[in-house]
């Protein structure tokens, strides 16, 4: 078998073993980048040096009969978005150019301990704000099952990068959709848990009351192995969630799901793509197989969620990035005045997407005279959201639904219409706004060999019966095992 | 859908108002960037409207994503129930690790600085 057909648990086989060393994994990883990334585009840059470095520190331990961590030696690639101490971490935005960060993220700390060499940084629209990532101020990334398709966004690098086997895994993050609809574009495995799971300490700060970063992997049991690092507590993130006892993800993943009882929200109908449609069924009899039950559900306010969503996350994005003044880091516009440095720094230095998302998330906390107050109207219909899925899983374990509307989209062809790009994330949007955990799952092929995908939601902290559907309905099917031809 | 109770009454963007709201956003919009500013944010304006389809008058708005899941009373019929009734702790309580950087390390990234302070234009006429 090809090392890329590997899981996280295969590769850890190998390396403690000693039938191949880190260092040789890391290489075979590099020569993937190298042969297929100037297609594909989902790095941003590659640490040679220091990943050798760190990937040689476990062969010597290994080889001295030290111990070890169990995932010692395997490499990784991040979102560019992440901060580690190293490569540069600049969102894919111009105002952070060449920025390289004092610290490191808490995620990459713990992978880091866990024994995973970080060699690589990877593509997203600028401050992961878009589903494509045509907004990278560097490149476009191409979706590897067809290059003139989009990977999906924000996270796409991510994606891209894992559907392509470049990397084993990879870590993206998720604000309204960006770890899953990349992940259903390019067919593979993303999981964004519930709010809280995972620290945000050293991420860029998009919408902080929706932010989370999550695995991107060939399998939901990959997403478990990286969660049971990533998803503990932090004292670092103020809204990180403390459970009595260590957070398991991996425990009960193979207890079956007989039983289990899916609710599949009878609004998407109208939304979904024929193809889409299909497949959905097909994934959704397959469930059934398993012992599930499945019934529809009413979701009356889902359509909803975009508005509340284009409310809220901008306004936070607009304070967040209020801190890109070009004096304590990025670039800086220089300028006679202070006021005149700030406004050509910005200005010059902002993209498009991000300076319109910062105007709407102004206009929504502007007086009541300019906006209506339509911020507040926001956050309470968000609240009337949360009720509804909180009403939902009480008769129910977990909601089902596709994780797109549609099928992967060509470069180009949603750059130029905002609203319509909005749209696309109708289906992700439920889960960040209420705060619960969701898996996006390849679920297939449409009649054009692009990857659909669906998703698997579940309540606030449920993450682990989110990953033991994943898991059941993986082991039971082979769609998620599949790698693009010409990068097999 | 009729208009309810408590909606908010969202209109179109006037040009002086994206120009006030720019120079907040410390954004300086200019001829045709602010032009399709104006027309972008008036396109995404209907969609805000659909807001009023629900009527919120009794609704508390969302301030956490914490609170009211875990003040719901366990689901009698899922035995692998997620939710429970205790209070939530955050690290509000609890001292930050968070390592204090030091004057170099933060002003590695500055775009200017000069003796261990950032460098700005004069702010102050003398």
């Amino acid at each position: 078998m090809e090392i890329s057909e590997l899981t996280l648990l295969e590769l850890s086989g190998l390396l403690n073993s000693k039938q191949v060393t880190s260092v040789e994994l890391l290489n075979y990883y590099l020569n993937r980048v190298k042969e297929y990334d100037k297609d594909v585009r989902a790095f941003l840059e590659i640490d040679v040096e220091g990943a050798t470095e760190a990937a040689q520190e476990w062969d010597n331990k290994r080889a001295n009969d030290e111990p070890v961590p169990p995932f010692a030696g395997i490499p990784m690639a991040v979102k560019g978005n992440m901060a580690d101490t190293r490569m540069v971490t600049d969102a894919a935005s111009k105002i952070l150019a060449g920025f390289v960060s004092p610290y490191e993220a808490t995620v990459l700390k713990r992978l880091r301990e866990a024994g995973f060499v970080l060699f690589g940084k990877l593509n997203l629209d600028e401050f992961a704000m878009g589903s494509s990532t045509e907004n990278s101020s560097h490149f476009t990334t191409h979706n590897p099952w067809n290059l003139d398709y989009s990977p999906g966004g924000s996270s796409g690098g991510s994606t891209a990068a894992v559907a392509a086997r470049m990397t084993p895994f990879a870590l993206g993050s998720d604000t309204g959709g960006s770890i899953r609809q990349p992940a259903s574009f390019c067919g593979v495995t993303g999981f964004k848990p519930s709010y809280g799971r995972v620290s945000r300490y050293g991420i860029i700060a998009f919408a902080s009351t929706l932010d989370q970063v999550g695995p991107i992997t060939t399998s939901a049991q990959d997403a478990a192995i990286i969660m049971n690092i990533i998803g503990q507590h932090d004292p670092n993130d103020s809204t990180s969630y403390m459970p009595d006892t260590q957070a398991e993800y991996l425990n009960g993943l193979d207890a079956g799901v007989e039983g289990l009882r899916i609710g599949v929200p009878k609004e998407i109908v109208n939304h979904l793509s024929p193809d889409v449609e299909a497949l959905f069924s097909v994934a959704l009899a397959k469930l059934e197989d398993l012992g599930c039950i499945v019934e529809e559900v009413e979701l009356p306010r889902l359509e909803l969620c975009i508005p509340t969503y284009y409310v809220v996350a901008p306004a936070e994005a607009a304070a967040n990035l209020a801190r890109y003044d070009g004096i304590k880091y990025g670039k800086r516009y220089d300028s006679e005045s202070l006021e005149e440095l700030y406004l050509r720094t910005r200005t010059e230095y902002f993209g498009v997407e991000v300076q319109r998302r910062i105007m709407l998330g102004n206009l929504a906390l502007s007086s009541k005279e300019v906006s209506g107050d339509y911020y507040m109207k926001a956050q309470k219909v968000r609240q009337v959201v949360r009720q509804d899925f909180e009403e939902v899983f009480k008769s129910y374990d977990l909601i089902v639904a596709p994780t797109s509307p549609t099928p992967p989209f060509k470069l180009g062809d949603k750059t130029e219409d905002a609203v319509s790009m909005y749209y696309s994330d109708l289906l992700t949007l439920p889960s960040s706004l209420y705060g619960g955990a969701a898996i996006s799952i390849p679920a297939g092929f449409n009649g054009d060999g692009l990857p659909v995908g669906i998703q698997i939601m579940g309540a606030v902290f449920d993450d682990a019966t989110v990953l033991r559907l994943a898991h059941a309905y993986q082991s039971n099917t082979e769609h998620h095992t599949c790698i693009p031809k010409d990068f097999s | 859908m009729g208009i309810k109770g408590d909606s908010i009454f969202v209109r179109d963007i006037t040009r002086e108002e994206v120009v006030k709201v720019a120079k907040t956003s410390k954004l300086d919009l200019q001829g045709e960037a602010l032009d399709e500013m104006l027309e972008s944010l008036n396109g995404i304006m209907p969609h805000i409207n659909k807001l009023n389809k629900v009527d919120t008058s009794n609704v508390e708005p969302f301030a956490h994503t914490y609170p009211t899941i875990l003040s719901q009373p366990q689901t009698p019929h899922t035995p692998q129930s997620h939710q429970s009734d205790k209070t939530v702790e955050t690290v509000e309580t609890v001292e930050m690790q968070a390592p204090r950087l030091g004057v170099d390390a933060m002003l590695r990234n500055a775009p200017k600085s000069q003796d261990g302070y950032y460098q700005v234009p004069k702010v102050v006429d003398s």
